[in-house]
């Protein structure tokens, strides 16, 4: 092998090559627009997202309280419903800022930890708390039916909490499963590499 | 720090440091054809993080930072690009090494020298990266997040490693 420091002195006279895709000349107004741009981005998308969700809640609370005269089963399965919602929400927002917050400045060791860190809480957040809000949907469901349908004949009533029970768990299981695999396929080559290097940087 | 003080930082810190920040890149990564997605990730990075530059001590140990561990992070975003994780054989880096336009300007010594760094685990690429570019085993250390004697070994270890690619002594 050459010489090392005639190497590091080729090597450090090295220059981005022009033609590539990133323009290196020079910053222009244009990158500053795109940086201030993305800066925003999840911002943005979080306000959209709890937007929509604050909506919905509106529309259901307006729909069992106010469309319908006022029983206290509705009342119990708005509670629980709104409160499952806003706190699988906020633990979602929390972990979403955590993400983005994630300390770029740190030496990378300590990086590592905190990447490491946080794929656990996300594998943690779709493997427990999803689960957790789906038992919640499940029971305030349950609970707007039996009040409902009140009117109806004993079997058909069964039928119909058996029928809806059945497709929010097959919609709870197929979000999960999905939401996992998407985890898995995204985080796992990066996080196994991660705990690769991590080893091989204890002494 | 107002806007204007932001993007006068922001333009000075590209202008110094945009080559040894584009070296470290092109060295992290095995598909060179990610390089200026890297570069563009560590730039919106580096102007993230400028609120809080007036603390940091050193400009290039906080540059070489947030270099390091933005392309440590960077298979996340781009994950669905082919062959990411894949290990290249010998002739699929050649191949690589060909169609890059960085690479042809470069003479045979320093093409050999990618080609052998490119059969590396991405951290010690990055060590010795940053080593190339002259950075001390004291600043590596404060970068990479171990000691400097641990620093030293690995450059040791990396050199041989190297060497034996090269085809050629230490």
């Amino acid at each position: 092998m050459k010489e090392i420091e005639v190497l590091k002195n080729n090597w450090q006279k090295q220059k981005p090559a022009a033609g590539d895709k990133f323009n290196y000349e020079e910053i222009t107004s244009a990158s500053f627009s795109r940086l201030k741009k993305f800066e925003k981005r999840i911002l943005k998308i979080n306000i959209v997202k709890t937007a929509g969700i604050i909506i919905a809640i509106t529309l259901f609370i307006w729909s069992m309280l106010f469309e319908l005269p006022v029983s206290a089963f509705r009342i119990i399965a708005v509670i629980i419903i709104v409160i499952g919602i806003s706190m699988f929400w906020l633990k979602y927002l929390r972990l979403q800022l955590k993400t983005a917050k994630l300390n770029v400045r740190e030496n990378s060791l300590d990086f590592i930890d905190d990447v490491l860190k946080n794929f656990s809480e996300q594998r943690e957040f779709f493997r427990k708390d999803f689960k957790v809000f789906g038992v919640l949907l499940l029971t305030s469901i349950n609970i707007i039916y039996l009040d409902l349908l009140t009117d109806l004949p004993v079997l058909e009533r069964i039928g119909f909490h058996v029928l809806m029970s059945a497709v929010l768990i097959a919609v709870i299981f197929f979000g999960v499963k999905f939401r996992m695999r998407r985890f898995k396929k995204e985080n796992e080559p990066i996080e196994n590499e991660l705990i690769k290097m991590k080893e091989d940087l204890k002494e | 720090m107002s806007s204007e003080e932001k993007e006068k930082l922001f333009t000075e810190i590209f202008k110094v440091n945009k080559e040894r920040i584009f070296r470290l890149c092109y060295t992290s990564l095995n598909n060179k054809d990610e390089v200026d997605d890297l570069f563009q990730e560590v730039m919106t990075n580096v102007w993230r993080s400028l609120e809080s530059f007036r603390n940091e001590a050193k400009i290039s140990t906080w540059i070489y930072r947030i270099t390091v561990n933005s392309a440590l992070l960077f298979n996340k975003r781009f994950k669905t690009k082919s062959g990411r994780f894949q290990n290249l054989d010998h002739h699929e880096l050649d191949e690589m090494y060909e169609g890059s336009q960085f690479e042809k300007n470069l003479d045979e010594d320093l093409k050999n020298l990618h080609k052998a760094i490119a059969k590396l685990g991405k951290q010690d690429r990055i060590i010795i990266g940053l080593f190339l570019d002259d950075t001390s085993y004291e600043e590596i250390s404060e970068i990479v997040g171990i000691s400097p004697n641990y620093v030293g070994v690995k450059i040791n270890r990396i050199k041989t490693a190297l060497a034996n690619t090269m085809g050629g002594k230490e």
